[in-house]
């Protein structure tokens, strides 16, 4: 009976991540570029009271071993990389990957971080930078005094200087593809680093390599789904009220049983 | 003295494993591929006493069958079974079987469990993805396709249900042979634990009240034995 309190607690935990995981992807689901997890769980080990397929008899064994098991852990919370919506916003620096790949951005300290969100925004000497302010790698430049800025699908950059009529290439845009991008670490602010588990990136500009194509003009919004997120709030919630059910029944057996007259 | 207080408590006893079993079930009402247990009771005859007393033990845990529901998650790599059987995953104590199909790849794009082991193919080795591959997609009978090229097909295997012995981490063991034909893989879904909580709650509240009722009758049987000692033991 103590072992069922216990089972009780860890589906209760269990719950209580999904809610933590579910509430994030809720307040994330306008976040550009955010890609939702999910919880993911698995059963804890088994206490095996007879084993299953023990002879019974001549010739005859029981069809079923008593294994009792100790209740859930949450195996796994795993981010899915499937496509967001697009918006257009018709602004030329936002760029939206339509494939596999990511921007690759520099941080202050050296190191390399990922991301999907493409709100991409000019500093004041000319780079190419995200909302932290942090520029992408390869160091793409526009000249202070551009009129436009066309982004194509492969992501060639080119900028229309004041008084001149021909476009000129300033660079163009590279992305970094992943084995395994559900293995990315999210580092917050959008951004995402390699791990053993990601494999290291691969990067290619867009069009080649599997990276896909960019979009200019257009930011792809979360791919947070909030009738799923919803149905996963009650679903988890209404788990959690039962398992408490359970601590409740167990609790009154052994109160039952304490003061037995 | 009689042998009905040793029987109400072995009830009470077994009321308390089905208890555990019940809330085994409901804390994987969440778990992918998850098969909810049964506890099945058997008498076991006082023979040294009387005929009519009977014992009750646990006896034999069965396993629900039942398939639960596809929750559709446009995953590709997100795999439900339909029909009964197995994946089979490659672990360090050798072949493990299981029904939670959310794979995905891993650094060198071998495709791997929540837990990270491979998913064997039926040749017997991983199934690896090459790594500028844009997109994995499996068909009904397991087999992988990676840009539209079919590097393997993912093993599938069918075993008789009471041969399966549970390792937790949603993994069963068998020594048995395989039984013929193949469950059908539907990529995009994955495979909802079977627990009803409706039936989980109803058997909380019956198997409360039954082991309450047993506690009673442990009352009822001391309250007899010590009103006899009372009655019958001491001088008048």
């Amino acid at each position: 009976m103590h072992r069922s309190l216990s089972t009780a607690a860890s589906g209760m935990e269990a719950q209580q991540t999904k809610l933590d995981v579910t509430s994030n992807n809720i307040a994330n689901v306008s976040t550009a570029g955010f890609k939702k997890s999910r919880a993911e769980f698995s059963d804890l080990l088994y206490q095996t009271v007879k084993k299953p397929g023990v002879a019974t008899g001549e010739g005859t064994q029981s069809p079923g071993g008593l294994q009792i098991g100790m209740g859930v852990r949450t195996a796994a919370t795993q981010r899915m990389h499937s496509q967001g919506s697009l918006q257009q916003t018709g602004n030329p620096l936002d760029i939206a990957i339509e494939g596999r790949g990511f921007f690759v951005i520099e941080m202050p300290n050296g190191d390399q971080a990922f991301s999907r969100d493409g709100a991409l925004k000019l500093d004041s000497e000319g780079r190419l930078v995200n909302s932290e302010g942090f520029p992408l790698a390869g160091g793409l430049t526009v000249p202070p005094d551009v009129d436009s800025i066309a982004v194509a699908a492969n992501g060639t950059i080119s900028v229309t200087v004041a008084g001149d009529t021909e476009p000129v290439e300033v660079g163009r845009l590279e992305l970094a593809t992943f084995a395994n991008p559900a293995g990315l670490e999210a580092i917050g602010k959008n951004m995402l680093r390699a791990t053993a588990a990601s494999g290291a990136a691969v990067t290619a500009p867009p069009g080649e390599g599997g990276a896909g194509s960019v979009a200019q003009g257009t930011l792809e919004l979360s791919n947070v789904k909030v009738v799923e997120e919803m149905v996963d709030l009650i679903s988890g919630q209404r788990a959690y009220e039962v398992n408490t059910r359970v601590v409740r029944a167990a609790d009154e057996m052994l109160a039952q049983t304490a003061n037995l007259k | 003295m009689g042998s009905g207080i040793y029987i109400a408590a072995a009830g009470a006893e077994s009321q308390a494993a089905a208890l555990d079993v019940t809330a085994n079930n409901i804390a994987n009402a969440a778990t992918t591929g998850f098969k909810a247990e049964r506890v099945s009771f058997r008498q076991a005859l006082d023979s040294a006493q009387s005929a009519d007393a009977t014992y009750v033990e646990g006896s034999s845990k069965a396993d629900d069958q039942t398939a639960g529901s596809l929750v559709q998650t446009s995953n590709p790599l997100d795999l439900a079974l339909v029909g009964d059987g197995y994946f089979s995953v490659e672990t360090d104590a050798g072949t493990r079987y299981t029904r939670a199909g959310a794979f995905r790849l891993d650094a060198a794009g071998a495709i791997i469990n929540a837990a990270g082991q491979k998913a064997l193919s039926n040749g017997g080795g991983p199934l690896t993805v090459p790594p500028e591959a844009s997109q994995v997609s499996v068909t009904a009978t397991g087999e992988v396709f990676a840009d539209g090229e079919s590097i393997g097909s993912l093993a599938l295997s069918r075993f008789s249900p009471g041969a399966m012995k549970r390792e937790g981490a949603s993994l069963f063991s068998t020594t048995a042979a395989p039984l013929d034909g193949t469950p059908e893989v539907v990529s995009g879904a994955l495979e909802s634990s079977n627990v009803n909580v409706v039936r989980g709650m109803v058997d909380l509240v019956k198997v409360s009240r039954t082991y309450e009722s047993l506690l009673r009758m442990i009352e009822g049987y001391r309250e007899t034995e010590s009103r006899a000692a009372r009655d019958l033991g001491g001088p008048k």
